[in-house]
């Protein structure tokens, strides 16, 4: 869980920025500080490179629209990942209802994710294996197992600000959120891995 | 951290997954052009920002999470409800109009109704004085056709007499300037024969149907004016000095009787209307004139004065009813045959004595 007391070098830099009155160069610092950490979460709650691609886009002209108005109660990371969660509910909902028109799923636009293709040392192999793991697993879970550990592991909200979101208790949030965690895990083992690649790599 | 604390314990943060999740946002490729891409979204929503910049967004907000059939399918059914409004507008309002019209027409044709009751009423009202006007009429063209008939005859009657005067009076003439020589050759001639010349001259009429028994002028079987009668009946009046003093001679009106009868026939009731006439002049109003009845010796032996009486009142009541006469200006006598005007002995002098003559009185 991410320390509230601490304020994190880059977020300095950008609040001096914004005091300087330059926004564009806050935004600059933004987007080089978290915007893989955006662009993740936004591919981890939506599934599709480019929709990802477009939000995350969309967060940061948002960030930069709001950021005059910032008024520090939070932190800036939490803020942000604030309106990266709203756009991406609001993405989500018109997709869903375009997708239930249209599109067959997620399932495929998952699959065409591509490994890194460069020639990455032993470990680099193995957090590639464990991203495509954690990618193939989130792509099988449900919606709301999926934003819950979004949520908890990359957002780091506390289990009281996701049960305020959600406007549940937090011990369902909890219950829940134990359900999800061990059914990423067992979609992330090996058989289910294996039997997930051989079976989509026998499709044709 | 005791909330932390507790999460720790509650949910069992699970390292591989941390790990696992860690390594995929170390994965995620940012691509190149995602720092330009949004640098060139946030100069177009820079150049947006203008004077109405806000507006172009809640132009669209409603539209923006929707999908295209959504769009297609609202608008074509914003379409067609637009369309089923307009067409029961128009309906309801061409009903509306109809229903007004409907109404106008209705007050317009009770407005009419009345109107030509009215006029129908009216028009009643004037036939029924119209038809008493018309019979008013008729009956008076009834009467003045009877009156003009009898003017008819009247102007007939003038103007005939209006001709007979113009020949009388240039007859007149001739004879007044033959008497005038006559009178002046009598009178230096034989001076006692004066009473009997005068008689002479008093019996104006011609000599034929004068009588040498009774003086006066007889009208009868000859055509006279209405100043002839006038001179006859009023000598005095013709201004000439030697007869100022002449007594008044009787004019014997043409009236024909028939034996033992006081009738006067309808065709003789104009010669009364000339006597009328110069009877109601102005200046003969104030004299008065002796009507005097006569009859033939052999009708009604013994009753000849009331049959001569009667002969006379015949006279006076025409003149009295028909004209603006007093019966006390129309002396009334009856004289019976004392006094022929011709021989009883023939039919002829028998009819000439059966008379009515006229005197003025001094």
């Amino acid at each position: 869980m991410a320390n509230q007391d601490t304020v994190p070098p880059w977020e300095e830099k950008v609040l001096a920025a914004l005091d300087a009155g330059e926004i564009d160069q806050a935004l600059n610092a933004l987007i080089a500080e978290c915007g893989q950490a955006i662009l993740a979460y936004c591919l981890a709650r939506l599934g599709d490179d480019a929709i990802a691609h477009d939000v995350a886009q969309d967060v940061f002209v948002a960030v930069w629209q709001a950021l005059p108005g910032f008024r520090r109660e939070a932190s800036l990371r939490t803020w942000l990942f604030v309106i990266a969660h709203n756009r991406c509910a609001k993405r989500r909902e018109s997709l869903g209802r375009f997708r239930r028109l249209f599109s067959s799923g997620l399932d495929k636009i998952v699959e065409e994710a591509q490994p890194d293709p460069a020639d990455p040392p032993e470990e680099a192999v193995l957090k590639h294996q464990q991203a495509e793991r954690l990618r193939r697993a989130l792509a099988k879970l449900k919606r709301k197992e999926r934003d819950l550990l979004t949520m908890y592991y990359m957002e780091e909200l506390s289990l009281e600000k996701i049960a305020e979101r959600y406007s549940v208790a937090r011990e369902t949030v909890r219950q829940q959120l134990i359900k999800a965690q061990q059914k990423c895990k067992q979609l992330m083992d090996d058989k289910h891995y294996d039997a997930e690649r051989t079976r989509t790599t026998r499709r044709p | 951290m005791t909330q932390n604390g507790r999460e720790q314990q509650d949910v069992p943060s699970d390292l591989a997954l941390k790990e696992a999740f860690e390594a995929f946002i170390h994965q995620t490729q940012v691509p190149e052009d995602f720092h330009a891409g949004v640098m060139e979204r946030v100069q177009h929503q820079r150049a947006r920002r203008g004077r109405w910049g806000g507006w172009e967004s809640f132009g669209t907000w409603w539209t923006q999470a929707w999908s295209p059939l959504g769009v297609c399918t609202a608008t074509v059914c914003g379409l067609l409800s637009l369309a089923l409004n307009i067409g029961l507008g128009y309906y309801a309002w061409q009903r509306m109009q109809a229903v007004t019209r409907l109404g106008q027409e209705l007050t317009a044709a009770q407005a009419q109704v009345r109107e030509v009751q009215a006029e129908r009423h009216q028009w009643q009202t004037r036939q029924a004085a119209l038809t008493d006007q018309l019979a008013a009429l008729q009956a008076q063209a009834q009467r003045e056709a009877q009156d003009n008939a009898a003017l008819r005859d009247q102007v007939a009657a003038a103007q005939e007499q209006v001709r007979q005067t113009q020949a009388e009076n240039h007859e007149w003439q001739a004879r007044s300037a033959d008497l005038t020589r006559q009178l002046g050759a009598l009178q230096a001639q034989v001076q006692p024969e004066a009473p009997s010349a005068r008689g002479t001259i008093l019996g104006l009429a011609p000599k034929s149907v004068s009588s040498p028994m009774v003086p006066g002028t007889d009208l009868r079987g000859r055509p006279y004016t209405t100043a002839e009668l006038a001179q006859a009946l009023f000598p005095e009046d013709r201004g000439w000095r030697f007869r100022s003093s002449m007594p008044k001679a009787p004019v014997v009106l043409p009236l024909p009787f028939a034996p033992a009868s006081a009738a006067i026939e309808p065709q003789y009731f104009l010669d009364l209307d000339r006597l009328a006439t110069v009877l109601t002049q102005p200046q003969y109003a104030a004299s008065r004139v002796q009507i005097t009845g006569h009859t033939d010796s052999l009708e009604a032996p013994g009753t000849e004065t009331a049959l001569a009486h009667q002969r006379a009142e015949a006279v006076q009541r025409y003149l009295v009813a028909h004209f603006p006469l007093a019966s006390e200006q129309l002396l009334v006598h009856g004289e019976g045959a004392s006094h022929p005007r011709a021989t009883n002995d023939t039919p002829e002098g028998r009819s000439a004595n059966r008379r009515v003559e006229i005197v003025a009185m001094e």
